[in-house]
This record gives structure tokens, C-alpha cells and sequence, in this order.
């Protein structure tokens, strides 16, 4: 079947008047869509979790031998850690139990499932909305107080949340064992880097960052990576440091929403 | 109109997979765009005075959309442009040649980035993070070329098979 030339363009115009139309509902349009797929979305993301790790058992397999002696040395020098630590978490128990600080004490909060990542894109789509009152600007973090990002868009049964790896995102954080100042600038693809640091204060590899008060977009001491090379140059005032951040989405299947703090 | 319908569905089942599945197997947080790759392998297969590729261009656009935080038609039209760019420079090739596969891709990659950037800005978007240009592309183009290839070979073997 041949089309008129009349037809073609008569189809195309169509075509934009409908995608026209579409963008103009699109958080309608989105949340029905969401809401008809999520469950087979739901499947699959924890297909892949639990494909990915059969994977890298398999994949890893080569290098069991040399991987099994350096960890026998790893296992004896967390012994000792551990040793320590025990003590410290007793100490910490008492202490949260006596200060009655635990994470939903600190914060309120609402947990949601992780639906989809957008390709391309640092932003994922969560299975609450405006319905379970989450807004625009909340940040997420995980159960372990690692921070992944903020709620940028809400439709009505999901949200989308915003990673701090996107390079629209940038916040002041400290450096936890110096306490020196900077600010987390993400660069696309879950990475992100350290900018800002006064050129004349101490930070080395292996350093804690932690999210600072400063400019109240998130909430104090909430996990954000470690150092992993730090780039100090003469000719600039501020210093600059590689992050390898604690978010990992690969293993995520839910997260915390601080609704307010 | 069957294959138009195919190709709906088969689209659909992609981008899920993308977005949901494929996650769990990213390179330092880079991920393979399988819509991306439908669209040139379509397009670089058909014969280019067919306009079969083109409405492929459109859904997969519609789809990806969908399932991301751009407005809806930005990829569509980033998609179809890039659809027709395809069958513009085909029509001077005279066969489905490897050779000719791989620099096609990456202009198209290249080009992908730039239109969504464009056309991202127009409709009042902030800039999607994996358009933004630093070492990572390289690695995402790369990863995406190793997917395309093997799309390639995969449709090639396909062919070969019906045409039989």
C-alpha cells in the first residue's frame, strides 16, 4: 500500500498533534503507564539483582585462589577490628537507646520500591508520589544513612529521584575525619567528584564525606563516599578529590524518603 | 502493518529490559541504550527508500520518554532526525557491510547526545547527566558500539537465516 504525499503529511501531523497533546498530560500519561508496568518493571529489576550476582560468582571464579589468600590476611586483620568494634557497638547501643536516636527517630520517614534508571540519566523511578505526600527537593537515603539523591519530579503513585551523581546536582559536605568544608558535584554515570577544598587544609585517601548543614538542602552526616585520590595543584586556591561514592543502586531494592528533618 | 506491530511490542519488551533489567550490569555506572541500537540496526538494515524505520525511530523515542525524565517528544524527534540522517547517508552505500556499520554508529551515538542536549534545553529540561561530555562517554560509546556490533551480527545471522 502506497501513500499520497497529501496522506504522509496528513499522518505526520497527526503524529506531532498526538505527541503534542501527550506532553501536556505527560504526568498523567506517565503515572498510568508506571502504574500498568511497574509490576512486570518490579520482576525484572530483581531478575537482573539476582542475575547480576549469580554472574559475578561465576565471572569471579578465575581468581578465586589469589582472591582466597589475600582475604585469609583481610580475615585476620578484621579480627582484631572486630574485637574492637564489638566493644564499640555495645558502647553505641547504650548510647543510641539512651539519646533515642535511631534512624526513624531522626527522621521521618516513608520507604518506597525502586521501579527503573533512566538510560541515559542519573535519575530513578520510585514506587511513591504525591499520594504518600512525597514532594519535590526530599532527599533518599538508604538504610545504612547513605545518601543517593533528591525527589525532582512527582507524579501521582511515583516519583523520580534525582542521584547526586547527576551534574545538575552540587552540595557542601565535610570531610569527616578533617572536618574540612567542600561541596559533592556529580559527573554523570553514578560518579561523582570533591571540589572546593581550601588548598591549604589536610585531606588524604581513604577520607569520609559526609553531607554538611550548610545550605539545609540535606540533613547532616549522611553518607556520601570516601576519598579516592586527592588532586592538589599550586596555581589553584581550591583543592579537588576523586570520590568513590557509597550509593550503590545495583544492589538496592528499596529506599528511605526523609520526609521531613 | 504486522511488522510495525512487532516491532511496537518488541520496542516495549527493550526498553523495560534497558531501564530495569540491564541496570544490574552497567560499567562504571554506564549503560547500554538497546532502543538506541534497535533504531540504527532498523534503519541501517532496511532499504532506504522504505519508511518502515522511521515510525521504529518514533515509538522507540515515545518509549524512552516514557521511561525517563524528558518531556515527551524530545527523544521522538531526536530519534527520527537521526532516523532519517541514516537513511540519507545509506542511500550512497551499497551494502550492509561492518565497516561501514561502526562509523555510522558513532556519528549517530555522537549526534544522539548533541540532539538531546538541543532539543532537552528547548523544551525547558536540565541537561540529562549522561550528555554531559567527560571520560565516561567514551566508555558508554564504547560499550554501546560492543552492543550494536553484536545487534549487527545477531540481525546479519537473522537475515541469512530467512532468507534461506
Amino acid at each position: 500500500m502506497r501513500l499520497s504525499f497529501k496522506k504522509k503529511i496528513l499522518i505526520l501531523f497527526i503524529g506531532i498533534i498526538i505527541i503534542i497533546s501527550l506532553s501536556f498530560f505527560q504526568g498523567r500519561v506517565k503515572n498510568f503507564s508506571y502504574l500498568m508496568f511497574s509490576p512486570l518493571q518490579k520482576i525484572l529489576w530483581q531478575g537482573g539483582d539476582s542475575f547480576s550476582d549469580f554472574w559475578e560468582g561465576v565471572s569471579g571464579g578465575r581468581g578465586f585462589k589469589k582472591e582466597n589468600e589475600e582475604l585469609e590476611k583481610r580475615y585476620q586483620e578484621l579480627l582484631e577490628e572486630a574485637v574492637i568494634l564489638r566493644e564499640l557497638k555495645e558502647e553505641n547501643k547504650v548510647l543510641r537507646e539512651a539519646l533515642n536516636i535511631g534512624l526513624q527517630k531522626e527522621f521521618k520517614l516513608t520507604l518506597a520500591d525502586l521501579i527503573s534508571r533512566d538510560v541515559p540519566g542519573d535519575s530513578i523511578l520510585i514506587n511513591k508520589g504525591l499520594d504518600d505526600g512525597l514532594m519535590v527537593g526530599m532527599p533518599v537515603i538508604t538504610e545504612q544513612k547513605v545518601l543517593l539523591g533528591r525527589i525532582s519530579e512527582v507524579y501521582k503513585d511515583f516519583s523520580r529521584l534525582t542521584l547526586i551523581s547527576d551534574p545538575e546536582s552540587s552540595f557542601p559536605v565535610e570531610v569527616q575525619e578533617e572536618g574540612v568544608t567542600g561541596i559533592i558535584k556529580g559527573i554523570g554515570n553514578l560518579q561523582i567528584s570533591l571540589e572546593k577544598v581550601p588548598r591549604d587544609k589536610e585531606v588524604k585517601e581513604g577520607d569520609i564525606v559526609i553531607t554538611s548543614s550548610l545550605g539545609k538542602i540535606f540533613p547532616r552526616e549522611l553518607l556520601v563516599g570516601r576519598i579516592e585520590k586527592v588532586h592538589k595543584s599550586d596555581v589553584e586556591s581550591f583543592q579537588k578529590a576523586e570520590i568513590s561514592p557509597f550509593l550503590n543502586i545495583e544492589e538496592l531494592e528499596s529506599v528511605f524518603i526523609i520526609t521531613d528533618f | 502493518m504486522k511488522k510495525i506491530l512487532l516491532s511496537v511490542f518488541l520496542l516495549f519488551f527493550l526498553v523495560l529490559i534497558q531501564t530495569s533489567f540491564l541496570v544490574h550490569f552497567d560499567i562504571s555506572g554506564v549503560n547500554l541504550n538497546l532502543v538506541l541500537i534497535a533504531v540504527v540496526l532498523v534503519n541501517f538494515f532496511e532499504r532506504p527508500w522504505r519508511k518502515r524505520g522511521l515510525v521504529v525511530a518514533a515509538i522507540g523515542g515515545f518509549y524512552l520518554d516514557l521511561f525517563s525524565d524528558f518531556r515527551i517528544g524530545v527523544s521522538v524527534l531526536t530519534l527520527f532526525i537521526l532516523a532519517l540522517l541514516i537513511k540519507r547517508i545509506l542511500r550512497s552505500l551499497k551494502e550492509e557491510n561492518i565497516l561501514y556499520f561502526i562509523p555510522l554508529f558513532i556519528l549517530i551515538f555522537i549526534l544522539y547526545g548533541f540532539l538531546l542536549i538541543l532539543f532537552g534545553s528547548i523544551a525547558g529540561l536540565t541537561l540529562p547527566s549522561a550528555l554531559c561530555f567527560n571520560k565516561l562517554k567514551v566508555l558508554e560509546l564504547a560499550y554501546n558500539l560492543a552492543g550494536g556490533t553484536f545487534g549487527f551480527y545477531l540481525v546479519k545471522l537473522c537475515l541469512k537465516v530467512l532468507r534461506r
